[in-house]
């Protein structure tokens, strides 16, 4: 309104606005008292006043938090709203034009005939009949091959006494367990098969999980959370990166198997604390018993030693070492001979040491009882099927009551190692001399690391055709190490799977992995001298 | 390299039940040390005591009813008939309605897994009629009920509050793990374990309760008893059966009798347990691609892709399927296993309001018309994630409408059929099948084979280009264990019995009850969902014919349809406030209040009143799974229930649901009472 004209109006037409003021007057001495009626008034007034007596600016600060915290409240909270700056106002007929316009990408991208993928694809060896040492194939059907590229570790895979078990099991039981564990999914085998891996490992207690990728990723989320810390192995395998992720924590890397690095790293992150000041965060150790991506053995001493001294947590996750080292398979602590008491949380697979399913975490009760309320995946998920929770236990059973199957093993694993051991100048062994799980990368040189995905891609063609070769020629079946090229938080080193089995007799693992020579002989022997 | 053999160390005996224990009393009531030789003495004792010998914990249960349980079945010749009335009976042992042996021979299943309901007049075809909308509106109770419930969470958090001022200066022992000590920082804060510690424990004796058997129409639960609050459970060795109205065993495939367990037997024989590692290793079987052939077949889709957990199906494949520079629109109910994957994946997620679809409009139309947040660069896909049913609320997807929308806003939809494949539609085969729509309209079809199928694992189904390039992509099958062969098989079977297999689709054996209501109809209708090929089966396999020409399996679909949408009718004539569409298996009955939700549970299980006892086994569900005041207690029907089965929780709901006050609904043509429901129920599922 304009002012002379509101300044006119005022005089000319007082009396009513007299009213208007009168009323107001009248309203707030109404509210003045109404306000003094309530009792404690006087003491807030006084709070008020003796408050801005000491401190002027604390009304002032006050006010404003008042102010912002109304601001907050009415404020929409989702991420892109209309308020934003960013926020472009368009009209109906403009958005109607936009969505016409818009044209998304394929939902996957279309991967072209002749790609490495869909070779991959076609060349997958589909294995007829059941698992053991050896197997048919759809590509071959009526010939036998060697099978090195299954976990049948202590060859459980083709045992008697599983099968019993699990027909016994599937008599009483069923299949399916058809709820989650809160839901009426907790059966007593379950049970049973949590005291019996406590047993086994000689923990206090242990949760099983319904499938052993998703077990580690949801241990490590269920602790950590944003702000706390976690100082990782940076070879460390795929389901342990997952859960950093979801975990949201602070994550530093360091040196694969360099307990030096460890300690770099855990000596910043006290110091960084230290000078920061404020709330302890929780702070871990992730790593693995036996690395699925080398077959790299961790030093257990060192580590319980460096966790302790700077009171980090430790998760050790033993799915590849369960079942698979140690006198009787009962991982990196038998193996190493530090009590399993001192990892925090052991996480391990029953599904490859044990040639069950589903994973476990075993720790202290404290540990074990907190997941069964935070973990997601145990929270979320079916139970595990009664027959695998009894056919692993049945596998701890044959495995502590057996010591020969790793003694076989032991010795199986020796004879492809000095075997192999002779192709240096041709391969990289990262795997540890025990290890029953053999990665084989290209030697370096005369294969340099690779550094971008080309590199990689034309390291693992040539993998790919060793592995070939070997079932082609020699009859034996390996793996090119799978990868999710571009998912991974760092590419490990292109690699062949030789998982050895005590299901072989030590003359036939000889000749299978004498076959294996001659294939990387063959393939490899030719890309050494064209360079 | 030995292990260094610790003097005594807590472990709980393998075969006894150990104290359930609250991470806060690390104290292990019935600890004893035992050595390492003692434990494996105790572990061989475990894995030879499984079979079902005389005298075995495990056995002696089963053993009551007997191997197919001849000594039960009414009529058979010499054997003791118990019938209602007398005082020994159990209706969840014999049939309240007798069974014919002399006219159908014996029964492939235990009644006690499947239920014995011969009249077919109480089946009913899941399908969609557009007379009644897919989102049903649901009663409001009054206003008092909403204030108590308000009040008692106030009390419950007070109470909390003040327990742990107190308990801090007289008990510290409790508090120890909730405290940073020794320069460690505590595992779980004393705020955030505040709702765990002070408000679930309160209710804990209704969840995880140990069972063993079959999950089937009944279960065996553990008795249990506690001292202190239910922080520690005492097991008296002592084991009730139960109605079992809470598995997610829809069409009732969990059974340890029958033709697809004989067909797991027949395979654990051939294949043994175990697949040997991850899908692209060589961990890949025959039988993996026989299943997902099947499964491509049972959903209608090109290719389908199986993975060894229903959680790991969603939490290991969006992150193949969406990145950076795509945006996820995800229903605010999700399942967990969703949100994990997106968060997984690195894409933008925005929700909308629970089945809401014109809130999903405006939001397409805001996403698509400002495009990434920032730079405004069009997003690269849009990916809409939706639940078939939803596992709390019962709702269904209202998937005419997304057809529509999709139709103009081009983004891919992912449906999760993890309740709705084999629960909804004439042919079992999900919300697809159920409102009468193409499969090729959804992009990503996905499922679990653990609920429906009894099995274990989910499904991802697609056309071919998009799983094969998720078998590369997919975490799972890069680094997961793939699927148990025992396990399926089972999914094989059963996938099977539902779809008949052909060639040929082998006649109903002359026996059994008339089945041509169910082969004829709804089937030729949509050619999309035909018979699996006989060639699609592993040679080996030799299921019963009642399987093969998929008599059983329609019957187990018309029994389902029927029990849900009896159920839930009955419930809301009964005054009950209940939610969800009435075709879904799940049954969701609100109690508001939260302390009527450990009271319901007890009180199934007690059964204080009426002549009939039975006890039932149900699932609650409060807060943070369902919103503050809508406290609930979940029914999950099956097809092994019987007409029988419903009446009785019907007869139940009312005995508990009175002394509760649960009864606030306001069902059109007034209240009826129980027996009214019973009488009427062909009528109410017509209806």
């Amino acid at each position: 309104m304009n002012s002379t004209l509101l300044n006119s109006t005022l005089e000319a037409t007082a009396p009513p606005f007299q009213a208007v003021f009168d009323f107001l007057s009248l309203s707030l001495a109404f509210a003045e008292n109404t306000f003094w009626s309530v009792p404690g008034s006087a003491i807030l007034v006084r709070y008020v006043k003796n408050s801005h007596q000491n401190d002027p600016y604390r009304t002032l600060l006050e006010l404003a938090l008042g102010l912002f915290a109304l601001f907050t409240i009415l404020s929409r909270r989702t991420r892109t709203d209309r308020s934003a700056k960013n926020f472009v106002d368009l009209s109906e007929k403009e958005i109607d034009e936009l969505v016409a316009d818009w044209t998304p990408d394929p939902l996957v991208a279309s991967v072209p005939e002749s790609s490495v993928d869909n070779q991959l694809l076609s060349s997958l060896p589909i294995i007829l009949g059941p698992v053991g040492p050896r197997v048919k194939l759809a590509s071959n059907p009526n010939k036998t091959v060697i099978n090195l590229a299954s976990y049948n570790f202590t060859g459980l895979a083709e045992n008697e006494k599983m099968k019993e078990t699990a027909l016994e099991t599937l008599k009483v039981y069923g299949v399916g367990t058809c709820g989650p564990p809160g839901f009426y999914g907790t059966i007593d085998v379950h049970r049973a098969l949590e005291a019996n891996i406590s047993a086994f490992l000689q923990t206090p207690s242990t949760i099983i999980y319904a499938q052993d990728f998703s077990t580690i990723s949801s241990v490590i989320p269920s602790f950590a959370k944003r702000g706390d810390i976690i100082v990782a192995d940076r070879l460390c395998n795929f389901a342990i990166q997952k859960g950093l992720q979801i975990s949201r924590s602070t994550i530093k890397w360091y040196d694969h198997g360099d307990m030096s690095s460890l300690e770099a790293a855990l000596e910043s992150v006290t110091r960084e604390a230290k000078r920061k000041g404020g709330k302890l965060t929780r702070r871990f150790i992730v790593t693995e018993g036996m690395f699925e991506n080398d077959g790299f053995i961790s030093d257990l001493e060192k580590l319980v030693e460096l966790k302790r001294k700077y009171k980090f947590r430790l998760i050790l996750d033993e799915s590849m070492s369960f079942g698979v080292i140690g006198a009787t398979g009962r991982g990196l602590t038998e193996f190493s001979g530090v009590p399993a008491t001192e990892v925090d949380m052991l996480v391990g697979s029953m599904a490859r040491g044990l040639n069950a399913g589903g994973g476990f975490c075993s720790g202290s009760l404290v540990v074990t009882e907190h997941q069964r309320i935070n973990s997601a995946t145990f929270v979320f998920s079916a139970a595990l099927p009664a027959m695998l929770a009894t056919t692993a236990s049945a596998g701890m059973y044959l495995l502590s009551s057996t010591p020969s199957i790793f003694a076989a093993l032991q010795e199986n694993t020796k004879v492809a190692r000095s075997i192999l051991d002779k192709l240096d100048h041709l391969i990289h062994i990262p795997s540890d001399p025990l290890s029953p799980l053999i990665h084989i990368q290209l030697a370096n040189p005369p294969f340099p690391d690779p550094v971008d995905q080309q590199g990689i891609l034309a390291q693992e063609r040539l993998l790919q055709d060793v592995v070939e070769e070997c079932l082609s020629t020699s009859g034996v079946m390996i793996t090119r190490a799978r990868r999710l090229r571009g998912q991974e938080t760092f590419e490990a080193r292109p690699s062949i799977k030789i998982a050895l089995t005590s299901g072989l007799t030590k003359k036939e693992v000889e000749k299978a992995v004498q076959g294996v020579k001659s294939a990387l002989v063959k393939v490899l022997g030719g890309s050494v001298k064209k360079r | 390299m030995g292990l260094k053999k610790p003097t005594s160390s807590p472990s709980r005996s393998p075969l006894s039940l150990g104290p359930k224990s609250t991470p806060s009393l690390s104290t292990l009531t019935t600890s004893s040390p035992i050595t390492a030789h003692d434990s494996l003495l105790r572990l061989a004792r475990r894995s030879q005591d499984i079979p079902p010998s005389p005298g075995s914990s495990i056995a002696g249960l089963i053993a009551t009813s007997g191997p197919l349980s001849k000594m039960n079945l009414a009529g058979t010749p010499g054997a003791h008939t118990i019938s209602p009335g007398e005082p020994n009976y159990d209706p969840l042992e014999n049939p309240v309605t007798p069974y014919p042996v002399q006219t159908m021979g014996v029964p492939a299943f235990r009644h006690e897994e499947f239920g014995w309901c011969a009249n077919q007049e109480y089946r009913h075809t899941s399908t969609y009629s557009d007379k009644s909308p897919v989102q049903h509106e649901s009663d409001e109770p009054p206003y008092y009920v909403f204030l108590t419930t308000y009040i008692s969470y106030l009390l419950l958090i007070s109470i909390g509050h003040l327990r742990d001022f107190f308990g801090k200066k007289f008990y510290p022992a409790y508090y120890k793990d909730l405290i940073p000590y020794d320069g460690y920082a505590a595992l779980n804060s004393d705020f955030d374990s505040f709702y765990t510690r002070r408000l679930k424990t309160r209710l804990d004796d209704c969840f995880g309760k140990p069972v063993t058997g079959v999950p089937g129409r009944s279960i065996v639960t553990f008795d249990r008893t506690s001292d202190d609050s239910n922080l520690n459970f005492k097991y008296s060795g002592e084991k009730t059966r139960c109605l079992n109205i809470s598995s997610y065993n829809y069409l009732g495939f969990a059974a340890a009798t029958g033709g697809c367990a004989d067909a797991v037997e027949e395979s654990i024989r051939r294949y043994g347990v175990s697949a040997g590692g991850p899908r692209l290793d060589a961990g890949t079987l025959d039988l993996h691609l026989q299943a997902e052939q099947l499964v491509a077949r049972f959903t209608g889709k090109e290719d389908a892709m199986v993975v060894s957990m229903g959680f790991a199906t969603n939490s290991t494949t969006l992150p193949a399927l969406v990145g950076k520079g795509c945006l996820v629109i995800s229903d605010e109910l999700n399942h967990s296993s969703i949100r994990f994957g997106t968060r997984l994946s690195g894409a933008a997620v925005r929700s909308f309001k629970h089945n809401d679809m014109g809130e999903l409009e405006k939001l397409l139309r805001e996403v698509i018309s400002q495009g990434q947040p920032r730079t405004h660069r069009p997003w690269k896909k849009i990916l809409v994630i939706v639940e078939g049913i939803y596992s709390m609320e019962g709702n269904l997807v209202d998937l005419p409408m997304l057809i529509k929308l999709k139709a103009k806003y081009k983004f891919y939809l992912y449906v999760d059929e993890a309740h709705s494949i084999g629960g909804l539609g004439p042919n079992g085969r999900g919300v697809c099948d159920y409102f009468g729509i193409h499969p090729s309209n959804v992009d990503i079809l996905m499922g679990t084979l653990t609920k429906s199928f009894g099995a274990a694992g989910g499904y991802i189904a697609a056309d071919k280009a998009t799983i094969d390039r998720l078998r590369l992509r997919s975490h799972a099958a890069v680094y997961a264990e793939s699927i148990s062969p025992a396990v399926l098989t089972q999914i094989i079977a059963a996938l099977g019995s539902i779809m008949g297999v052909s060639p040929p689709l082998a006649l109903p054996p002359p026996d059994s009850p008339s089945d041509h209501l169910s082969l004829s109809g709804p089937l030729t209708s949509h050619p999309v969902y035909g018979p699996a090929p006989a060639t699609a089966l592993p040679a080996w396999l030799n299921l019963p014919p009642a399987l093969l020409n998929g008599t059983e399996g329609r019957e187990r679909l018309r029994r389902l349809a029927f029990n849900a949408r009896y159920l839930s009718t009955g419930l809301r004539k009964m005054g009950f406030i209940v939610w969800g569409h009435r075709d879904s298996p799940i049954v969701p009955m609100l109690t508001f209040n939260p302390a009527k939700m450990p009271l319901f549970s007890r009180m199934m299980v007690d059964r204080m009143g009426g002549i009939d006892q039975t006890p039932i086994v149900v699932v609650v569900v409060g807060y943070p799974a369902t919103p503050l005041v809508s406290s609930r207690v979940r029914f999950c029907v099956s097809a092994s229930h019987t007409k029988d089965d419903i009446d009785l929780l019907l007869r139940a709901c009312d005995e508990v649901g009175t002394v509760l006050d649960l009864k606030h609904g306001k069902p059109e043509g007034g209240m009826w009472d129980v027996e009214r429901v019973i009488a009427n129920a062909k009528e109410l599922v017509i209806s």
